[in-house]
């Protein structure tokens, strides 16, 4: 059921990757598709290379007059289906968002990233008025050190972060070496050789804690259209 | 007494269930109604369309007798010229 859209509309955010991230981690247990709509096509163009999980399907978008058609249909073909979008802010991302069950909205802890990822929340409110339901939404900090954090990252993170109207993640995604590797080997960060590449651990955990947060949210949002107490 | 005294529980190493999702389903097949929501979206969106228009356009310069004699094709068989380009392009290829 769920359809997760990734949206921001700057480039270089970590759509992509939080994205295929995820994707890949949902594919080990559930059959899911990933709709590739960045018109530069870096998802399609990893799916080419060996290691595709077998749960994974990749749709390429073809325009914005068909992205509904694609959600849709994939949405009724597997239990969960994610977007990647472009870093634009474009009518086709004011689509994606309004078939969403969950906006995630990837940024980098800097100005620039974070001003563009409130145009994309303004856009869902306004999503939310055309489709009359909430869209429920939550910024993932990405490329974020594991270690220290500068003064900029902090002071950028807190303000989502105590904001009570915005949900943040707990986790973020780190900068890590499995997260580029992945987009130059192919496969997932699971089929990564751990004597090509460094820290593979800690990334296997970093993708695990994201995806088992995603799954809380969901289940959360589950709970609460059905009046249900949240686990 | 102590502690030691007391017999311990013997509490198994509990394995945890794996998580198989399997509440998480495809949506139900619902049909139509895309096209409304897209209307909706159009109506409050402040995100513009970055695609290319579907139309295109083309300048034709050539004879003036030439010219006329397509102008005035369309203009017996009441076809816009882009119409009547296509069916002179099929008759060229065969297909027509």
């Amino acid at each position: 059921m769920p359809v997760i859209a990734f949206a921001n509309s700057k480039g270089g955010s970590g759509k992509t990757t939080s994205a295929l991230l995820l994707a890949c981690a949902l594919a080990d247990t559930k059959p899911t598709t990933i709709i590739d709509a960045d018109p530069r096509h870096p998802i399609s163009t990893w799916a080419q290379m060996p290691g595709k999980p077998d749960r994974l399907d990749v749709v390429t978008n073809q325009s914005e007059k068909t992205i509904l058609d694609e959600i849709e249909a994939a949405a009724t073909k597997d239990p969960f289906v994610i977007i990647d979008l472009e870093g634009t802010a474009s009518r086709l991302m004011s689509y994606a968002i309004s078939q969403a069950d969950l906006v995630i909205i990837p940024l980098k802890e800097q100005q620039q990233d974070a001003l563009a990822a409130l145009d994309v929340i303004q856009e869902i409110h306004r999503d939310m008025k055309a489709t009359r339901r909430q869209i429920p939404y939550a910024v993932l900090f990405t490329q974020s050190r594991a270690a220290v954090k500068s003064r900029t990252a902090r002071h950028i993170a807190a303000q989502f972060k105590e904001n009570p109207k915005i949900d943040t993640f707990d986790v973020e995604i780190h900068e890590r070496d499995a997260f580029a590797a992945i987009f130059s080997i192919g496969g997932s960060v699971s089929q990564l050789d751990p004597k090509k590449v460094n820290g593979l651990n800690k990334a296997h955990e970093n993708v695990e804690g994201f995806r088992n947060e995603v799954i809380h949210k969901l289940r959360a949002l589950t709970s609460k259209n059905e009046g249900r107490a949240v686990a | 007494m102590t502690d030691q005294d007391r017999q311990a529980l013997s509490i198994p190493d509990f394995e945890e269930p794996s998580d198989a999702l399997d509440d998480f389903a495809p949506r139900p097949k619902e049909g139509q109604g895309t096209k409304v929501e897209a209307k909706a979206i159009d109506a409050v969106s402040s995100f513009p369309s970055r695609e290319a228009p579907p139309d295109g356009q083309l300048n034709l310069k050539g004879p003036r007798p030439i010219l006329e004699r397509f102008k005035a094709m369309c203009k017996a068989d009441r076809r816009a010229y882009y119409d009547m380009l296509e069916i002179l392009m099929d008759a060229y290829e065969g297909k027509r």
